[in-house]
């Protein structure tokens, strides 16, 4: 809900490109020194969300506030950063040059850039690659440049459209540990990721959307609201989902025949599959 | 939101840091290659048409770079990698990353027609004084801004990147060779002088022949038909900037 601490407030938010609904009674509220996720399978809108956010894109109906100014105001005052979906890092700058860039269009003091810049690149690790060319960078590391060109002067909005795409796990958990740090820090940090496991493991709050906002709250909350654990055990029987009542009979018949066995809880994956159905991909 | 200057520079700043890798086929573009282009003008061409042969190197080095450079890197930035969308979703507005891309262009530019002037005194044997020297250079850059404005709209009107890359290539040739930029209209046959009319190169030569010879009226139409396109461009560039903000 709204309260004092709520940096981003959306309400009643639709978007349409000719007849296609794309956004559909968006509702989003987004506190200081929090993560939320937004997820959804390709095409749920999420993107073209985050593009209204950031001001790229006109709503055709709808509020957005960050920090009580409109999204032009805001990404001109310098309180958000973005890494958009697939963007790519200027190829024939060095590591510092690029985060200089995007710290100086925030129209940082001069002052504090210097500083600011050092410590982005430390976060990430990027620190024998400060003055190395981007394009001679790989795909992996080309992300940490992004990333830490968003973090750098911790701004207090951090918008993340898919920015582990494709990397390799070092990296990825590089850039999960800079957007905790930036968390904890007091910025909001928005993400999208197809990667579930990482929205459960950074996430504060996540909202699952197809079109419109389909359910919302911390991960541990919607895991609870699958009312089932997995046990899987070495009996053939495979795994199988019962109720928790069910749960402690059937682990006590395990226990009696001595058979190896496992309790899964539901993970987020889990209520991603259960609200979009398995059509959908999920990593 | 005004525009601010300080991210105008920033950009014209990181650009021109980013054009480092591109210092060869740089110079050959705005220096060797127009050089060389008055060397063969002076060996074969006829010599009552000198003044039009410096006239039309130095239209050709303002015009082809900016507009070529602006409109095929705008279409790379906005469609192909979105560093476009890096640069305005963390702070710049349209207008400054177009005037701070074309900024660069100019300050790249500007010395090569700089030392194309001073070395066509040379090659040409033609007695510029240093006013009409520096009148021109300053229509010079006034053309290199408009060619860039017009490679702007084509850049971000047009969503597909390759149909870009490939129209910048295309349309400096009849602008350069329908237009009287290397000679005077009066040698173009009627109907192609009514064609050459609705060219902006037609009014970037006039500028310069009117520069060159202190001719003031020649320059003011030059400059107001010059006006005329960037005005064009600027509606066209806004009209698809609202376009894109609403269709994506």
């Amino acid at each position: 809900m709204k309260s004092r601490d709520t940096i981003v407030w959306i309400e009643g938010l639709w978007k349409s490109f000719g007849s296609l609904v794309v956004n559909e009674d968006i509702n989003i509220y987004i506190n200081y020194g929090e993560v939320v996720s937004v997820l959804g399978p390709n095409g749920a809108g999420k993107t073209t969300l985050l593009r209204q956010v950031y001001g790229e894109l006109r709503s055709d109906k709808g509020e957005i506030f960050i920090m009580g100014m409109s999204p032009g105001k805001a990404r001109g005052s310098g309180v958000m950063s973005v890494v958009p979906q697939e963007a790519m890092p200027f190829h024939l700058l060095r590591v510092a040059e690029h985060i200089e860039m995007l710290v100086r269009l925030r129209g940082m003091s001069k002052g504090m850039i210097r500083q600011c810049v050092d410590e982005a690149i430390d976060i990430v690790g990027l620190g024998d690659y400060r003055n190395s060319l981007i394009y001679d960078l790989s795909g992996g590391m080309k992300r940490l440049v992004l990333v830490a060109s968003a973090i750098a002067c911790r701004p207090r909005l951090i918008i993340l459209d898919e920015p582990t795409v494709g990397i390799d796990a070092q990296n990825r958990r590089r850039i999960w540990e800079a957007i905790r740090g930036a968390r904890d820090g007091g910025s909001a940090v928005i993400l999208t990721t197809h990667y579930l496991h990482e929205a459960e493991e950074l996430s504060d709050r996540v909202y699952l959307m197809n079109r419109r906002i389909l359910m919302d709250g911390p991960p541990g909350e919607l895991r609870r609201r699958l009312p089932w654990v997995e046990v899987r055990s070495d009996d053939g029987a495979g795994s199988i989902r019962v109720s928790w009542d069910e749960a402690v009979n059937v682990i006590n018949d395990l226990v009696r025949r001595r058979v190896r066995f496992e309790v899964r809880e539901p993970s987020l994956e889990d209520v991603f599959i259960e609200v979009f159905g398995d059509g959908h991909e999920a990593e | 939101m005004g525009m601010r200057l300080s991210n105008v520079v920033t950009i014209t700043r990181y650009v021109l840091l980013s054009s480092r890798h591109w210092v060869y086929v740089s110079l050959g573009f705005t220096l060797m290659f127009p050089i060389l282009w008055l060397i063969l003008l002076r060996a074969v061409g006829n010599p009552r048409y000198m003044d039009y042969f410096v006239v039309g190197t130095v239209v050709n080095t303002s015009f082809l770079i900016p507009f070529l450079g602006t409109s095929q890197d705008m279409a790379y930035f906005k469609r192909e990698s979105s560093i476009y969308t890096l640069l305005y979703s963390n702070g710049a507005d349209h207008w400054e990353i177009a005037l701070g891309y074309i900024l660069q262009l100019i300050v790249l530019n500007t010395p090569s027609i700089v030392a194309l002037l001073f070395l066509s005194v040379l090659i040409m044997g033609l007695s510029y004084g240093i006013v009409q020297i520096v009148v021109t250079i300053v229509t010079a850059v006034l053309i290199s801004l408009s060619s860039a404005l017009l490679g702007y709209a084509l850049g971000i009107s047009v969503k597909n990147y390759r149909v870009v890359n490939q129209i910048a290539q295309i349309i400096p040739w009849p602008l350069l060779l329908l237009a009287p930029v290397y000679y005077p209209i009066t040698i173009l046959p009627p109907v192609l002088r009514y064609v050459s009319l609705a060219l902006p190169t037609t009014y970037m030569a006039l500028a310069i022949n009117g520069s060159l010879g202190l001719n003031l009226g020649d320059l003011s139409r030059g400059l107001a038909g010059m006006f005329v396109y960037s005005l064009a461009s600027i509606l066209i560039a806004r009209y698809a900037i609202v376009r894109g903000e609403v269709n994506g």
